[in-house]
C-alpha cells in the first residue's frame, strides 16, 4: 500500500506543480477570514470583546487561516464531476479505491501550501507585538493531531456530500450548506466562545468545531485538561461516523449508479 | 468456458422528462421512471483465447454486455462469470487480470505525460519491475509510442492519446480484454495499426477478446466467431462467413465483357452494383445464381464471369440498415 501511495502522490504532486497559479489563487481565498479578523480587530480597538484582546483575535486568525490550508477538502466538486460526466467508471475498473488517488492529491496540496503558508504566518506573530502561541512540545503534538483529524473528518464528510451525487444531480448545494454551517459554526465567522448561548455548550458534541476550531483553540493555548481530552475524544466519534457513512454511501451509491447505466 | 453468460438480463431505470419548462415543473414534482431493458435474456460462453466479435446497432446492449462483464453494473437477474470471479463483486483479483478499453478519456492523468500514468499503473497493478520494463518496451514498439511518452497528455492528438490509453489498458498483461470501439475517430492507418497489435497480442498471450466496433473492417480482420444482438437479444452466433452466407440473400457476380452489352438491360438480371467500362458487377439473387448466370452466358458478350460471396461489412451493414435500427453513430450507446 505504501508503494502505491508513492506512486500517486508522485503524480498528485507534479500535477499540482501543473496548477501551481490557481492555487495560489485559491490560497488568497482561504484567507479570506482575514476580512473577520479585521471586523473584530475593529471593534475590539477600544476594549477586549468577551476575553478577546485584539492581541488574542490576531492570534486566533492566524492560527485559523494555518489551520484552514492545511485541512480544506475539495472532494466533492471533484466527485461531483467524475460522477456527472462519466468519469468514475474507468476509475472503478482499478484494482485501488478511488478514494486513494483523491487523499494522496490533498496531501499533495498540504505539502505544496505549508511553506507558503507558515512562512507569512511566522513573520507576521514575530512582527505584531502581543501575538501568542503554546509552542511547547506537547501542545504542538496535540496541535498536529488535532489537525490531522480535523483535516480526516472534512475529507471523509466531503467526500460523502460528494457521493450524494448518485442519487442527486449536482448535490453542490448540499455541499455549500455544509461548508456555510462550518463557517458559522466552526469558528471561522467567530470564534465559538463569541457566539450566543447555548452555541459554545452544543457545540462541545457538535461536529462543526471539529472541522477547524478545536486546533486553534490548542495552540492558542484556550483549551486544556479534561475539556481537552472531551474534545478529542468527541472528535474521534465524529471521524467514525463520518467513517462508517462514507461506508454505507460508497456501497449504496455503486448500486445506484450500477442501475442508471454506470 | 472462461466467460460464461447465463440468461442475463439488465434493466435500467431512466427518467423520463418532457420537453419544455411545463415538462421540467412536472417531472420536479413527481419523477416518471421507466424500465428500459438493455439486455434482456442473453446467453454466450467463451473460451480462453478466442476473439469475438459484438454486434449489432446502436442500443442494442453491446456496451451494456461489457459493462457487466467488467462489474460495473449489477445484473438485474441471470448470472455472469469470468475467470471463475463474479464481476461484480469487484474483487482486487479479477481486475487485474482484464482490461476494458471505452473510448476516449479514460485514465490518462490529463496534465501528464502518458509515462506517469503508467507508472501509477506499475504501482497499483503491482507490476514487477522486470515485467513492466518488458511490456512497456513490447508496447513502445507495436504501438510506436516513443516520441509520445514524454508529451503530456492533453496535448496529444486524439489518436496519439487512443494509443496510449491502450497501452496503459494492457500494461498488467490482462488475460481478457473487452475492447469497446477501440478504433473510433481514428484514422485508417492507425486503425489498421490498432487491429494488428489486437491480433499479435492475442496470439501472443493466448488473450480472449472481446471486442465492438462500428468499422465492421476490425471485426473482419480479427474476429473468426461473431455474436449478433438487437434490442439486448441474442440474434446469432457463430461464424462470421456462415453469418453472411445465412443472412446475405444475394452473391456477386462480376462480368468481363468482351464488347459492350449496349442494348441490353442488364438490369434485368440483378441489382447493378457498378459498372465500369466493360467490367460490371451484380447482386444476384442466391437460390437463382446459377440459372441467371446461364442466361448471361447465352443472351450477352461475356468474356469472364465469377461468382464471389459479397463483403461481409456490407452485408452486415445492410442488415441493420434495414431491420431501421442503424441510428447515428454518435448517439448515446447503453
Amino acid at each position: 500500500m505504501l508503494k502505491k501511495y508513492l506512486a500517486l502522490l508522485r503524480a498528485s504532486w507534479q500535477g499540482t506543480l501543473e496548477y501551481r497559479a490557481s492555487i495560489l489563487i485559491y490560497m488568497l481565498l482561504a484567507s479570506m477570514p482575514l476580512v473577520s479578523l479585521a471586523v473584530w480587530l475593529s471593534l475590539a480597538a477600544d476594549a477586549p470583546i468577551g476575553n478577546y484582546s485584539s492581541a488574542d483575535f490576531i492570534s486566533y486568525y492566524l492560527a485559523l487561516i494555518f489551520a484552514r490550508h492545511m485541512t480544506g477538502a475539495w472532494v466533492s466538486h471533484e466527485l461531483d464531476y467524475l460522477i456527472r460526466q462519466g468519469l468514475l467508471s474507468p476509475l472503478l475498473l482499478k484494482p485501488i479505491n478511488p478514494i486513494h488517488s483523491q487523499i494522496a492529491a490533498h496531501i499533495s496540496d498540504k505539502l505544496f501550501r505549508l511553506p507558503l503558508v507558515l512562512t507569512p504566518i511566522a513573520i507576521a506573530a514575530l512582527l505584531i507585538p502581543g501575538v501568542h502561541f503554546d509552542l511547547s512540545p506537547l501542545t504542538i503534538l496535540l496541535f498536529l493531531l488535532s489537525l490531522a483529524l480535523t483535516f480526516a473528518i472534512i475529507f471523509v464528510s466531503t467526500y460523502c456530500v460528494g457521493l450524494l451525487n448518485f442519487w442527486i444531480t449536482h448535490a453542490e448545494a448540499v455541499s455549500e450548506l455544509w461548508f456555510g454551517l462550518r463557517l458559522l459554526l466552526g469558528g471561522t465567522l467567530a470564534p465559538i466562545d463569541l457566539l450566543p448561548a447555548p452555541i459554545p455548550q452544543l457545540s462541545v458534541y457538535l461536529p462543526f468545531r471539529y472541522t477547524l476550531s478545536f486546533p486553534v483553540e490548542i495552540i492558542i493555548g484556550r483549551v486544556s485538561g479534561g475539556e481537552l481530552a472531551l474534545g478529542f475524544a468527541v472528535q474521534l466519534v465524529w471521524l467514525a461516523i463520518f467513517i462508517a457513512l462514507y461506508r454505507l454511501l460508497w456501497v449504496r451509491g455503486l448500486r445506484a449508479y450500477s442501475a442508471v447505466g454506470a | 468456458m472462461q466467460i460464461e453468460v447465463n440468461h442475463l438480463r439488465k434493466y435500467y431505470q431512466v427518467h423520463q422528462k418532457e420537453p419544455g419548462l411545463l415538462g421540467s415543473l412536472r417531472s420536479f414534482v413527481r419523477r416518471k421512471y421507466e424500465d428500459v431493458k438493455a439486455v434482456d435474456d442473453l446467453t454466450f460462453g467463451i473460451d480462453a483465447g478466442e476473439i469475438v466479435g459484438f454486434l449489432g446497432p446502436n442500443g442494442a446492449g453491446k456496451t451494456t454486455t461489457l459493462k457487466v462483464l467488467s462489474g460495473l453494473l449489477y445484473p438485474t437477474s441471470g448470472s455472469v462469470s469470468v475467470l471463475g470471479f463474479t464481476p461484480y463483486e469487484r474483487r482486487s483479483a479479477y481486475l487485474k487480470q482484464f482490461t476494458l478499453v471505452m473510448g476516449q478519456k479514460q485514465q490518462l492523468l490529463w496534465d501528464l505525460p502518458a509515462v506517469e500514468t503508467f507508472l501509477v499503473n506499475k504501482a497499483i497493478y503491482e507490476i514487477r519491475d522486470a515485467d513492466f520494463d518488458a511490456m512497456l518496451h513490447e508496447l513502445t514498439e507495436l504501438l510506436n509510442l516513443e516520441p509520445l511518452l514524454k508529451k503530456q497528455v492533453r496535448k496529444l492528438s486524439l489518436g496519439e492519446r487512443m494509443k496510449c490509453e491502450l497501452a496503459a489498458a494492457l500494461l498488467h498483461r490482462p488475460r481478457i480484454l473487452f475492447l469497446d470501439e477501440p478504433t473510433i475517430g481514428l484514422d485508417v492507418t492507425m486503425q489498421t495499426n490498432i487491429r494488428q497489435f489486437v491480433a499479435e497480442y492475442n496470439a501472443r498471450w493466448n488473450a480472449t477478446v472481446i471486442l465492438t466496433s462500428h468499422y465492421m473492417a476490425d471485426v473482419v480482420a480479427l474476429c473468426k466467431r461473431v455474436i449478433v444482438i438487437n434490442e439486448g437479444h441474442l440474434i446469432y452466433d457463430g461464424d462470421l462467413r456462415a453469418l453472411a452466407e445465412r443472412i446475405a440473400p444475394y452473391k456477386l457476380v462480376r462480368v468481363d465483357f468482351a464488347q459492350s452489352p449496349n442494348g441490353h438491360d442488364l438490369s434485368a438480371y440483378g441489382e447493378v452494383r457498378r459498372v465500369d467500362g466493360l467490367n460490371v458487377e451484380l447482386l444476384v439473387p442466391r437460390d437463382q445464381t446459377s440459372a441467371i448466370t446461364a442466361l448471361m452466358l447465352s443472351e450477352l458478350p461475356v468474356a469472364d464471369l465469377t461468382i464471389e460471396e459479397p463483403a461481409i461489412e456490407e452485408v452486415i451493414g445492410r442488415v441493420f440498415a434495414n431491420a431501421g435500427v442503424e441510428r447515428e453513430a454518435s448517439s448515446v450507446e447503453r
